[in-house]
């Protein structure tokens, strides 16, 4: 189960675009998600997933998301009931959710149409040291492969006759599970920060890369449509 | 003398990943929360304290604040909570305040533990406390029940499961502690 959306690798308009512009239209998504009316965030939802489409992303990536997302509707809507009652309860936990949405969409679709070094990029070009900046990339990159030693670990317990069918025993070898993963993680650490040391990187203050990101004016443009877009749909 | 402030590749680095698996215990443990209490996330305040904790005592700062993000980053884009954005705020500052605590002490302690939890938990629920009344809707009154049950469950079962994995760690000597 994929938890965290992987780069999708592409050609399309919005792939070419620079990451700083791609970050702005993310931001103008949040924006509208956190601070429009119920209207707004529909409309902003429509304009995502136009760009969703026009991007060529695959629509069965989003598969997780909804499962993840239902059992947090699910959550929000027992709350809601229990402190607001039936109608507005209901009103108020669907309108939590399509924020929700909105918001996760925009996340996955900035993580999805762009390459985890064009981040980094950004960050240096903004200022950020280049170590810092690479940290994003790692994390990105890690992501699966953590996954499969959590998988890894689970099956090893349940050859060491530990079972997670039932609440209860999910329970129960919670720890078991958890030790292993965060010593795994501790030496994975160890390993990948002496494989970067021994490969020269922090030795200089300053270091360059193979291909550099540039702001064009179609990129103006997206960015500055995004803006006003965003501007008016809150102000609405 | 415990240093305060790394900025070493084991330590960025080990941040990042000890943030993935932050957020890979997170995404099971608020899993397990909706099904018994989906207003009070018991073991998810257990584990976010003991990961905040943990962040902070092996790497120390930015790093503990590093590992925090990365789970705030990624509860995000996978909708792990409606308050998930309030993380961000309670992750970084639930670290420092730790941190704060844990560089004065020699974390030997059950004490020790206890007092850093303390704080950090403090910290970090009155962040997701705004996101409870902003976000969720609640009255004032339930959402305070909820934060101090939260509270109560994670400096309780934090300070154990901390003691029990720094202690576990120090003596396999897997990380060089001695910063």
């Amino acid at each position: 189960m994929e938890l965290f959306p992987q780069y999708h690798n592409g050609d399309s308009w919005i792939h070419r675009r620079d990451p700083r512009s791609k970050t702005v239209f993310f931001m103008a998504g949040v924006a509208v998600a956190l601070a429009g009316e119920p209207k707004s965030v529909t409309f902003m939802f429509l304009v995502l997933m136009v760009h969703g489409i026009m991007a060529r992303l695959p629509p069965a990536r989003y598969k997780t998301a909804a499962l993840v997302l239902s059992v947090t509707a699910v959550t929000l809507v027992v709350v809601q009931l229990i402190f607001n009652g039936v109608v507005t309860g209901l009103i108020m936990a669907g309108e939590a959710v399509l924020r929700l949405a909105c918001f996760m969409y925009a996340f996955m679709q900035l993580v999805q149409w762009t390459h985890p070094m064009d981040l980094a990029l950004m960050g240096v070009k903004m200022g950020v040291p280049y170590r810092f900046a690479m940290l994003p990339v790692l994390m990105v990159r890690f992501i699966p492969v953590m996954e499969r030693e959590l998988k890894g670990i689970f099956e090893s317990q349940y050859a060491r006759g530990e079972r997670f069918d039932s609440t209860r025993q999910k329970l129960r070898g919670f720890l078991p599970v958890l030790l292993p993963l965060v010593l795994r993680s501790l030496k994975c650490g160890q390993e990948i920060a002496l494989a970067m040391e021994t490969k020269g990187f922090g030795y200089a203050s300053r270091r360059t890369f193979l291909r550099d990101i540039s702001f064009t004016a179609a990129d103006g443009l997206w960015t500055a449509g995004m803006v006003c877009l965003s501007g008016l749909l809150i102000t609405y | 003398m415990k240093k305060f402030w790394r900025v070493d590749t084991k330590a960025l680095v080990g941040g990042v990943l000890l943030g993935i698996v932050f957020m890979l215990v997170q995404q099971i443990s608020h899993r397990i929360d909706s099904l018994f209490s989906p207003a009070v996330m018991i073991m998810g305040g257990i584990t976010w304290a003991t990961f905040t904790a943990l962040g902070a005592l092996l790497f120390g700062q930015p790093s503990g604040i590093i590992v925090g993000e990365t789970q705030a980053l990624v509860a995000n884009a996978s909708g792990l909570s409606p308050v998930a954005l309030f993380f961000f705020l309670a992750n970084g500052l639930g670290s420092f305040s730790y941190s704060l605590v844990s560089h004065r002490l020699s974390m030997e302690k059950w004490s020790h533990h206890l007092l850093a939890q303390i704080v950090a938990n403090l910290v970090g629920n009155a962040c997701v406390l705004l996101g409870l009344i902003t976000v969720l809707k609640l009255p004032p009154t339930a959402a305070i029940i909820s934060s101090v049950i939260t509270c109560t469950a994670g400096i309780i079962g934090a300070t154990v499961l901390t003691k029990l994995v720094y202690d576990n760690l120090k003596r396999s000597r897997l990380l060089d502690i001695s910063y």
